[in-house]
């Protein structure tokens, strides 16, 4: 079976086991290792990445089943040069600790906040609560999205492969 | 008869093409929705994936009734019912279960045919919604109850097609107990539904418990003690706490211990009795 | 000591130079190295928590796709350890601990070691497991480590005997004294806590190469020279054939202080001559974390009706699960923490490891400081309420305060407990201990005091001043997660040298590179590295100004290093900058260097008090005030944290908004601690908690934000007056939740989590104790230096 994933804009041939997950070709095959492998089974939010614009689970997509899915990772949702508001804001609070989260969170709160272009600290938090931090607690990183959208510093844009 | 693909994943355009690959590999394969469940379970059997099929996603919402696809998600579902008074405990159990990445993955009929899945939230609340579900088996579409669907051991290839429920001017609620104040796995749930009448009277009231026990199921024996009755929050309780050992067997698991599934049922009840008392008064 | 430069030079909040990495997900983790041609491991372990091992027999797997070697306890030769040398790389004729390495096999795809691991043909012939501690001390247990008594000795001092693998005590004054006084109110407590799970993101990983006759060891760790010392004993070979270098690691918490995966990497990298990664699942990380260890605590105290404890006498047992690990070192603690906060008239403590066939237990932030303060503040609200006097002014009379003397009789300086105390008491306001409120809720409030302490002992560091005018900091520093690495050493570094942070370049862990460490953790990354860096930089200061001062015709001491220049002392503009300096002196003497080093300073205590013990005394001690409201839901027993508040003693705060971040998320873990991550062991000895479903960590929705207060001036030999912050926000949250929950039920609290079914059972009336009928009332019995 010779299946095509589109990643980040750029087509790539896949022709492994269709079962396999997502997390495991970006990571394991294709060496995109930004999106981590943390916990395996959908909780933590670590292997957000983001299909057709709409964040999920890598650790549960199996491969075989995004045929024609515009697939965004952290490494296609901005580049070096530039880095998008919710990590720009990230970068300002400086509430990075030990990083393995992030990626993740970047992939989910970009969308929220995308949609939700002035949310209320609860909304936030209750948007966060499938990307897990073990380092922060949290109430920083809900700082650091407060201070955007029509609270702040501009809106968010959409993530666009 | 059809070829089945050599591979383990196959994804079909039509419900009769699953059943038929389903009815022949049998136990060596899984049909798989959003793929939550079978990915961290079944990861060694042949998948086959409904979701090339067209209609299976459609949810359709008259003032008559709400008709969900098997495959619409628990975001989906949440955003075509929130506002509606009636479906609440819907609205509730679609819009709060598990993590928002989840429930944009996860399916209507995955949380309603995982059978080893003990903790579903959309179980409990389409019971109190008087729903029904439509499968399809190689005998042709059948309609049953979800109560007698969910009490009729599962003996033989189907697929849910869709789950109709009939519209009502009552109110619902649904109230899930976590030990966190998210992420978990619910420990004891309870949905409610019932028409409250201009002189406090409760009337077609239906009560499911989802979580305590293995498999969601309406609590008749309180419905009976209730329904067409004057309650508040504080009677509703004593009659739940005076029952509830005697209705239900709490399961001991890794996520809970069975005594406080059912230590904690009067309170839930009470709480889904307010949420529609001040849903009923326009609040 | 005066600084050769203002301390506010090093004071700022420096923001961290990898986050945008991080944030892009660029950042190379240990999990994420890979190199064509690399290997894959996966382990064998045993599912069996105790039993003989009759036959491993590796040929079914040798000759499955993709295999090319395998180790067993044939490779490995060595027992290691702390204090006592009793722990094999391998099970080697028995297995002590569900979840113990059998064997590990390196393939070409991890699929592929998976399988052929499950292949391994493994016959082992079941002992009943001794599961818990009371177990293990009951009469005529069997022995878990039968030839205890020839294991090698790796520090002196201790009683050992039977399943107890390490006893520590401390004995000051008279308490069968105190307690016989007939003017005294008695009062005890019995105390059970569970363990904790680390959860880093990043699990245990290390991938590991054997070139030019050395191991090679790339891995996430916080301590490459323990993982150099231990891989070497372990595989019999010279410490300098290891060669340990760590990247970014993705959280560490304690679990990392240790030696774990790296000599079985570095066995199979010989073997194969090929590069080999091996890394935890997520199942294993879980089910044979070195988790906090679960405790058994009980507290005596003889108090008189004015509030003086004249005499304390505690045990606490500590379960070290298989082999003796951090808790034989920790045992050192118990005394620094339950002895600690108050001023005894006399005390007796006693702090036992404990075997049981169940996965070693290990180092987590703080500690048995966590539980102990938790024991010890429960206790202390309890004897308030006994003596009828309220605990915010028992505390204020009893907090140890300067020139009073610790449980080991070491002296105390300063007054820091009481005006942080004072500080929380103001702030804060009055303190409505328990009511109920309109919700129906239960509310309850309670301010905790803590000790704990930083964790010093040896680093090193040499700074190369290059000829740009930049600095390389050398040391074997590992940046898991805190910042200290790219925030208080580089701002240290800087202020001494007179250039920008940026300017610092802070060189990753290399044990070629850097001398000896103790390692990141403890809190002692700023103190102890900081220290060594600040002596390597007054050696390269002392070489630039003795060439400055020639080129400059000023004597060194009217000199400053200040914005890349070297001025003459309050004449901005006299001077010339540090390039043109450095260039000078590499004409005349070659490049500027320099090194240092800090161990502890070696606070005394009072001779002959404690036995068994690896710190006698704290040379830095750290103390905390918590304070906080909660609200019980007496229907589901669910307690939700209303506020929580926060004064911690840090000495001086290099970089306060840093701070910030370990305050939020160290006390976020507590909360964890305190009421939701329950670890189980069933009947297989094994964790029942394996994965993120069902070990609950703290979602964003379980916290709030946490209110701080920094408290600065405390005396500290750190450099600048400083002390780590990054450990201690967990040290009190246990204790204050719970002292809060007590309150608002009504009830005493004596076990940890407060589970929501935990809660709802005191409230209940279900919970009436713990039972800890394995401990004696009299002290002597629960000990072996002491017992008759």
């Amino acid at each position: 079976m010779v299946l095509t994933l589109m990643i980040n804009g750029d087509p790539v041939p896949y022709h492994g086991d269709p079962r396999r997950s997502l997390l495991e070709v970006l990571r394991d095959d294709l060496h995109l290792t930004g999106t981590k492998d943390v916990c395996g089974e959908g909780f933590c939010g670590a292997c957000t990445v983001q299909i057709d614009g709409v964040p999920k689970v890598a650790c549960l997509l199996p491969v075989g089943s995004l045929a024609g899915a515009e697939i965004t990772t952290i490494e296609g949702v901005s580049n070096i040069e530039t880095l998008n508001a919710v990590q720009k804001a990230f970068l300002e609070y400086d509430v990075v600790q030990c990083g393995m989260c992030f990626p993740g969170m970047v992939l989910s709160m970009t969308h929220f906040m995308a949609e939700n272009p002035s949310p209320t600290r609860a909304e936030l938090k209750s948007a966060m609560t499938g990307n897990i931090c073990r380092c922060t607690g949290y109430e920083r990183i809900i700082d650091a999205l407060l201070s955007l959208g029509s609270n702040g510093l501009g809106p968010v844009e959409e993530v666009r492969p | 008869m059809m070829e089945i693909p050599q591979q383990s994943l196959i994804s079909v355009t039509r419900v009769s093409q699953a059943l038929d690959i389903l009815t022949r590999l049998g136990e060596t394969a899984t049909v798989m929705a959003g793929g939550t469940w079978v990915m961290r379970e079944a990861r060694e059997r042949t998948f086959i994936s409904l979701a090339e099929i067209p209609d299976l996603t459609d949810i359709t919402l008259d003032d008559q009734v709400l008709v969900v696809g098997a495959m619409a998600t628990h975001q989906d579902i949440c955003n075509a019912v929130i506002g509606a008074p009636d479906l609440a405990a819907l609205a509730t159990a679609a819009g709060k279960s598990a993590t928002p990445a989840i429930r944009r993955m996860a399916t209507l009929g995955g949380n309603l045919c995982a059978r080893d899945f003990h903790s579903a939230d959309l179980a409990p609340a389409l019971l109190a919604l008087n729903a029904k579900v439509t499968l399809e088996t190689s005998s042709g579409r059948e309609t049953l109850s979800l109560e007698d669907h969910l009490n009729t051991p599962v003996d033989r290839p189907h697929i849910l097609h869709h789950v109709t429920v009939p519209r009502t001017s009552g109110r619902s609620a649904h109230v899930r107990l976590m030990q966190r104040q998210a992420g978990d796995y619910p420990l004891a749930v309870v949905s409610l539904s019932a028409a409250i009448h201009p002189d406090g009277t409760l009337h077609d009231l239906r009560i499911a418990v989802g979580s305590v026990e293995k498999r969601a199921r309406r609590w008749h024996a309180l419905e009976a003690l209730c329904d067409d009755q004057k309650m508040t929050s504080d009677s509703i309780r004593a009659h739940a706490a005076a029952r509830a050992s005697q209705d239900f067997v709490g399961r001991d698991a890794v996520d809970g211990q069975g005594w406080y599934r059912l230590r904690v049922l009067p309170a839930l009840v009470a709480q889904a009795f307010t949420d529609i008392s001040l849903s009923a008064q326009g609040a | 000591m005066t600084l050769p430069y203002p301390p506010n030079t090093a004071v700022m909040n420096l923001p961290r130079r990898d986050a945008k990495d991080k944030l892009l997900g660029r950042t190379r983790y240990t999990v994420d190295e890979s190199s064509h041609g690399m290997l894959h491991a996966a382990a064998r372990r045993s599912e069996t928590a105790s039993g003989r091992i009759v036959k491993i027999d590796v040929t079914p797997a040798l000759s499955m796709p993709g295999v090319k070697a395998i180790a067993t306890r044939e490779d490995a030769p060595g027992l290691h350890g702390i204090g006592i040398a009793d722990h094999p790389l391998f099970a080697k004729d028995v297995v002590r601990y569900h979840g113990e390495p059998l064997a590990v096999v390196a393939a070409t795809t991890l699929a592929q070691a998976r399988a052929a691991a499950a292949a391994i043909l493994v016959e082992i012939d079941p002992i009943a497991p001794i599961l818990t501690m009371a177990e293990a001390l009951a009469k005529d247990a069997p022995l878990i480590h039968p030839d205890w008594a020839s294991y090698e000795i790796l520090r002196e001092g201790a009683a050992r005997g039977g399943n107890i693998a390490w006893e520590a005590t401390v004995v000051r004054g008279d308490t069968d004294a105190a307690f016989a006084r007939d003017d005294v109110i008695l009062v005890e407590g019995t105390y059970r806590v569970g363990r904790q799970s680390h959860v880093p993101f990043e699990p245990r990983a290390v991938v590991a190469s054997y070139e030019d006759g050395r191991f090679h060891i790339h891995t996430s760790t916080q301590v490459p020279w323990t993982v150099r010392h231990v891989t070497a004993k372990i595989l019999g070979v010279p410490e300098t054939a290891i060669h340990v270098t760590v990247p970014a690691v993705g959280g560490g918490f304690g679990l990392k202080f240790d030696c774990s995966l790296e000599p079985f990497a570095a066995i199979l990298a010989h073997k194969t001559g090929r590069k080999v990664s091996l890394v935890n699942s997520r199942r294993e990380e879980q089910m044979t974390c070195l988790s906090r260890e679960n405790a058994d605590i009980l507290i005596r105290s003889a108090v008189t009706p004015e509030g003086d404890i004249v005499g304390r006498e505690a045990t606490v047992l500590m379960d070290c699960g298989a082999y003796g690990g951090e808790q034989v070192f920790l045992t050192t603690m118990t005394a620094h923490t339950l002895g600690g906060n108050y001023r005894l008239g006399s005390v007796k403590i006693a702090s036992q490891a404990v075997y049981t066939n169940t996965p070693p237990n290990g180092a987590f932030r703080a500690c048995n400081g966590v539980y102990n303060t938790f024991a010890l503040e429960c206790h202390t609200d309890e004897i308030c309420k006994a003596i009828g006097m309220d605990p915010l002014t028992f505390r204020r009379r009893n907090v140890v305060g300067d020139g009073d003397i610790g449980a080991t009789g070491q002296v105390f300086e300063g007054d820091v407990l009481r005006p942080m105390l004072d500080l929380a008491i103001d702030t804060y306001g009055p303190h409505e201990r328990a009511k109920k409120g309109p919700d129906g809720r239960l509310y309850g409030r309670a301010t905790t005091v803590g000790t704990w302490f930083i964790f010093v002992g040896p680093s090193s560091a040499t700074v190369n001043l290059n000829v740009d005018g930049s600095a390389t900091l050398v040391t074997s520093g590992v940046e898991i997660g805190s910042g200290t690495m790219v925030q208080s050493l580089p701002q240290i570094v800087a202020a001494n040298l007179g250039i920008h942070p940026d300017a610092v370049i802070v060189k990753t862990a290399d044990t070629d590179a850097s001398g000896r460490d103790l390692g990141v953790g403890g809190g002692r990354t700023t103190v102890s590295i900081g220290a060594a860096s600040q002596e390597a930089c007054a050696e390269v200061r002392s070489k630039l100004l003795a060439v400055a001062s020639q080129m400059l015709q000023t004597p060194q001491d009217d000199l400053v290093l200040a914005q890349g220049r070297v001025e003459i002392r309050d004449r901005p503009g006299s001077g010339t900058t540090i390039q043109t300096v450095i260039a000078q002196a590499e004409l005349e003497h070659g490049p500027i260097s320099g090194s240092g080093a800090f161990t502890a300073p070696g606070i005394p205590a009072m001779p002959g008090c404690a036995a068994g013990h690896f710190i006698d005394a704290i040379d830095i001690p750290v103390f905390a005030v918590h304070d906080c409201d909660v609200a019980v839901d007496p229907d589901t027993g669910k307690v939700e944290i209303l506020a929580y508040r926060v004064i911690q003693d840090v000495g001086r705060a290099l970089n306060p908004r840093a701070i910030h971040g370990q305050i939020q998320g160290g006390v976020t873990q507590g909360i964890g601690y305190a009421l939701h991550e329950e670890i189980t062991i069933n009947a297989e000895g094994a964790f029942d908690q394996t994965c993120f479903s069902s070990y609950r960590i703290p979602t964003a929705l379980d916290t709030l934000p946490i209110d701080y207060h920094l408290y600065e001036g405390a005396p500290s030999c750190g450099p600048l007056g400083t002390k780590g912050a990054g450990e201690v926000p967990i040290l009190n949250v246990g204790a204050t939740i719970a002292c809060a929950v007590a309150n608002a039920i009504g009830t005493p609290v004596n076990a940890l989590p407060l589970t929501a079914p935990r809660v709802l059972g005191l409230i209940d009336g279900l919970s009436l104790g713990v039972d800890l009928s394995h401990l004696s009332r009299h002290w002597h019995e629960n000990t072996i230096a002491f017992s008759k």
